[in-house]
């Protein structure tokens, strides 16, 4: 289960998710309860295996309000007992007491958004934090939690050889037990897209970036980490089980904005701003602004988009439906794509034009349809 | 009633902007011929995009009923001339059908090298030239030294330039008295064969060709029975008019009277600029002089920016054609591009018109590649050919000679920016100076002698740039010359793409290669395999660039809530992609058959 917290201190430049600078923390909790309340026939007959707090930046608000949401909970699922309960944290919003509450109300993972370790880096994308207060933070979470994730983007403003260096060298220091290691996507409403067109700002090129890129999947490699999909390294044992629920295109609910869920072969996506959120709920709806039921052939190329993110890949047998396009996209793409005990992955080379592989699935699906 | 000795038929000089349209306006309004209700700014500007523009290509004639001082009415028939060097055949035509000319200079300009160039053709035409003086009402108006230029160029004294201000209405009756006064009456003999000359013609959905005429000899009447001189077509007349500037039928069209002719002709290539149109039962020996075929000076392939949009193309082509003689397309088949067409032009600005209409009028995208002139080769065998067509340029192997077009460029200037052009001209564009003149105070005519190819694109923009926007220009076609040429062709993954190959001259082979294949290395994406970009002249390779294979396109994120967007993104980009052309296995954006252009637009920035 995912609970959106779209909050912010400051917008960083290349985010292009849902969050605002102030805000009313009490109302804004106050309407997520009414919408956990529509959901309460779905939660009273599921399981909720994960718990997962993100953002925005869930550690700006005072914990009182997530222990609402986890009081709500259990009362509305039934035996409400999370094996993993995530909080994304921002590094300057980081206090020992804060982790400690954390741990408290039950929270035994935390990802800390490093992005960049470079001062002039995190400047750069408008990231509020220096060097210090991140390294600060980052001894805090590892002292407090052993399940923690770090951050990292790839491909900012201001990146060199020498920044990047810094990275590795900081998880040489503080090695959590799972990193994510993202490429910078610029997303037209991001902020830094218009930064970028109006020539204020500039990237480094695409090729030094996929250069800094494999030398970091090796320096993770190296340090013990497995690739388990195609953006997340895990110590063995230490994969985030809610994403992974994700990625195998299981059940989850997402409450607040911009949040998504998918439960049985339903698809929905709440609205994204808060005004319509909150009136959505005053009008007693569920506040989404998709609702699609797929259709089998839909479903399951979710299901292979999703699945093949991941090491482990897709069982064939999911994907009967669209085993002839499976069949074809393995054809094309035999550098990249492999098939063992059934399943279908990306290896590592495969992982890494993922997005031209999937462009091709979603090309050779809509041919198939004509 | 006719009277031939009340008649004044006359046209403007100007340069673009220097007020034509704002005094044609305002001599509409002096003479009540149109109704201030309907009066719309700018009468005469009427197609959509010249009004956009802020040219006028050719509008129509108008008459005006004009009661001067001396108690007479007198009918003037003002006759527009196109603004752009272009056009400049169809300039002379307008004005082989007046006496008089206006010569209107804007006192916040000056005379441009343009208004020169139609002056000295308005001598030759023998006309009567009236110069004024207009927008004297600006605060920065710079009235004696414009009339010091314009008495450098005509020769006459100050007392005989006119003082106005379109806008204002000032000096604009002055104006029309001194036309009155000053410019002859047309002669001619009513009683004489029909002479009548096509200075315009129009296409019309409902009337076919509505041809616009100056009767020399004669007169023309509905029933009359009459041929075109150069193609001796016959047709018979249905309706003569004037221009009112609405068309108003009239009971015949005589000699020194300027009107429009409809007699069922279908396309306007039959109603030739410059034909003569005489009886079909009592033809005159010879036609008026001065009509030549228009020959297209500029060539570009023009290709459906998607291949299933060929036949519309052609439709809009055919459509345009119909209004535009000048224009010339011919289907072609390009390896690159697929089924396109190679059209003519009169010039640069006749191709961006063109361009512009069918994008706009017909809603569709084209790919225009990078324009050329017509080249003469001469082969070893003793054959010879014309060029219109990089990709048609014979080997290097089989050329004994090749001649290019050379231009007579004016170029007028203030005279601080005289040593950036002729650097300009001289190092970059392979001119040569010919002459300098003075033009008023501080301006000075630059004349050279260049290669057309170096002028027709990029030329009038880097201009512009180094006389901070005060250089003019103006340019005719000279004479072919012996020119060291050579086909540079461009091979993108080691095949030839014939849509990007073009002809240079030796000496710049290697710089314009080099830029070439840089700027395609920019806008040619990344593909999974390292691509070569590689321009050959003399069977060498002059230039390399190489597009660096994609090792990586990763779709870095997507958690629960992002899965129906991320796909939709898929979706979208796979859609952008179709838009690409493939060549080989090699995916080329459009703007890519442009690198030769755009090479010139970096410099000009710089």
């Amino acid at each position: 289960m995912y609970v959106h917290v779209p909050f912010c201190v400051s917008k960083c430049l290349y985010c292009d998710f849902y969050s605002v600078v102030s805000g009313d923390f009490e109302t804004y909790f106050s309407y997520l309860e009414r919408e956990l309340e529509l959901y309460h026939d779905v939660l009273a007959d599921s399981k909720v295996v994960t718990l997962y707090f993100g953002g925005g930046t869930p550690s700006l608000v005072p914990t009182l309000f997530l222990e609402k949401v986890v009081r709500k909970l259990q009362t509305l699922a039934v035996g409400f007992d999370p094996i993993e309960i995530t909080i994304e944290l921002n590094p300057e919003t980081v206090t020992r007491e804060k982790l400690r509450e954390y741990k408290l109300l039950g929270v035994n993972r935390v990802s800390l958004g490093v992005q960049a370790v470079d001062d002039e880096v995190l400047k750069g994308v408008g990231r509020i934090y220096d060097r210090r207060t991140l390294e600060k933070s980052a001894a805090c979470a590892l002292e407090l939690f052993e399940n923690v994730n770090f951050d990292f983007i790839l491909g900012l403003p201001n990146e060199t050889d020498e920044t990047v260096e810094k990275d590795t060298l900081f998880l040489d220091r503080y090695p959590p037990k799972h990193v994510s290691l993202y490429l910078l996507e610029v997303d037209e409403k991001a902020p830094l897209f218009k930064r970028l067109e109006s020539g204020n700002l500039s990237l480094p090129s695409a090729e030094e970036v996929e250069e800094r890129h494999s030398r970091f999947v090796i320096f993770l490699r190296e340090k013990g980490y497995v690739r388990y999909e195609i953006s997340n390294f895990a110590v063995e044992g230490w994969e985030s089980l809610h994403n992974l629920r994700y990625w195998r295109n299981e059940d989850y609910l997402g409450f607040g904005p911009s949040a998504g869920g998918h439960v049985g072969r339903v698809r929905y996506v709440n609205v994204s701003d808060l005004k319509t959120y909150y009136a959505l709920l005053d009008a007693g709806r569920k506040p989404y602004e998709h609702f699609h039921e797929n259709a089998e052939r839909e479903e399951e190329l979710e299901t292979v988009f999703m699945g093949l993110r991941t090491k482990e890949g897709v069982p064939l047998e999911k994907l009967k439906s669209i085993g002839g396009i499976v069949e074809k996209i393995l054809q094309e793409f035999q550098c990249c794509l492999k098939v063992k005990n059934g399943k279908i992955f990306l290896n590592e080379r495969g992982m890494d034009l993922s997005r031209f592989i999937f462009e091709r699935l979603v090309e050779l699906l809509e041919e198939d349809e004509r | 009633m006719y009277n031939p000795d009340l008649i004044r038929n006359i046209c403007i000089i100007a340069h673009i902007d220097h007020g034509k349209t704002t005094l044609v306006d305002r001599i509409l309004e002096i003479t009540n011929t149109v109704d201030k209700r309907k009066m719309r700014d700018q009468y005469l500007d009427m197609m959509e995009m010249e009004r956009e523009r802020g040219i006028t290509i050719k509008a129509h004639p108008v008459k005006v009923m004009y009661k001067a001082d001396d108690g007479n009415v007198y009918e003037i028939n003002i006759i527009d001339t196109p603004g752009h060097v272009d056009f400049s055949y169809e300039v002379g035509r307008s004005m082989a059908a007046c006496e008089g000319a206006i010569l209107l200079v804007d006192a916040t300009q000056g005379v441009e090298a343009q208004t020169v160039a139609h002056t000295y053709l308005a001598i030759e035409h023998d006309l009567e030239i009236i110069p004024a003086i207009n927008k004297i009402d600006l605060p920065n108006a710079n009235v004696e030294e414009t009339a010091l230029e314009i008495r450098d160029l005509l020769g006459v004294g100050e007392n005989e330039i006119l003082l106005v201000s379109a806008k204002e209405g000032t000096g604009v009756k002055e104006l029309l008295e001194a036309v009155v006064k000053r410019v002859p009456p047309p002669k001619g003999r009513l009683d004489g064969k029909l002479a009548a000359l096509i200075f315009d013609a129009k296409y019309d959905n409902y009337k076919g060709v509505i041809v616009h005429v100056r009767i020399f000899d004669g007169r023309v009447k509905p029933g009359d029975k009459i041929m075109t001189f150069s193609n001796r077509k016959v047709y018979e007349v249905q309706e003569v008019g004037v221009f009112t500037p609405e068309m108003t039928p009239v009971d015949s069209l005589s000699a020194g009277e300027v009107g429009y002719i409809i007699a069922g002709i279908k396309e306007v290539s039959d109603a030739k600029v410059g034909d003569t149109i005489t009886s079909a039962n009592a033809p005159v020996e010879s036609p008026l002089p001065g009509y030549r075929e228009v020959r297209p000076m500029v060539f570009a392939g023009m290709f459906p920016g998607l291949p299933e949009y060929y036949e519309e193309l052609r439709k809009a082509l055919e459509k345009l054609k119909l209004n535009d003689s000048a224009l010339y397309f011919e289907p072609t088949i390009s390896p690159a591009l697929g089924f396109g067409f190679r059209c003519g032009f009169l010039g640069p600005l006749h191709m961006d018109v063109v361009r512009e209409r069918i994008e706009r009028e017909y809603d569709l995208a084209v790919i225009l590649t990078a324009p050329n002139v017509r080249y003469k080769v001469v082969l070893r065998n003793g054959q010879e050919m014309e060029i219109t067509d990089p990709s048609k340029f014979p080997d290097d192997g089989s050329i004994l000679e090749v001649y290019e077009p050379f231009v007579d460029l004016s170029i007028i200037t203030p005279v601080e920016y005289m040593g950036a052009l002729i650097n300009l001209v001289q190092n970059e564009k392979r001119g040569s100076l010919r002459a300098t003149e003075n033009a008023g105070r501080n301006r000075i005519i630059l004349r050279f002698d260049a290669p057309l190819a170096e002028i027709i694109y990029d030329f009038f923009d880097r201009m512009k740039a180094v006389s901070r926007g005060y250089a003019s220009m103006d340019y005719e076609f000279k004479e072919y010359r012996k020119s060291d040429l050579v086909k540079v062709t461009i091979l993108v993954n080691r095949e030839p793409v014939d849509a990007l190959s073009f002809i240079v001259h030796r000496s710049k082979a290697y710089s314009v290669a080099r830029k070439v294949v840089e700027k395609l290395k920019e806008l040619i994406p990344r593909h999974q395999f390292e691509i070569p970009i590689q321009a050959k002249a003399d069977g060498r390779i002059i230039a390399r660039s190489d597009i660096k294979a994609l090792r990586k396109d990763v779709l870095a994120k997507c958690y629960g809530g992002d899965v129906t967007r991320k796909l939709k993104l898929l979706e979208k980009q796979k859609e952008g992609k179709k838009k690409l052309r493939e060549i080989g296995k090699v995916r080329i954006p459009q703007e890519a058959f442009l690198a030769l252009l755009k090479i010139g637009e970096e410099e000009q920035n710089r």
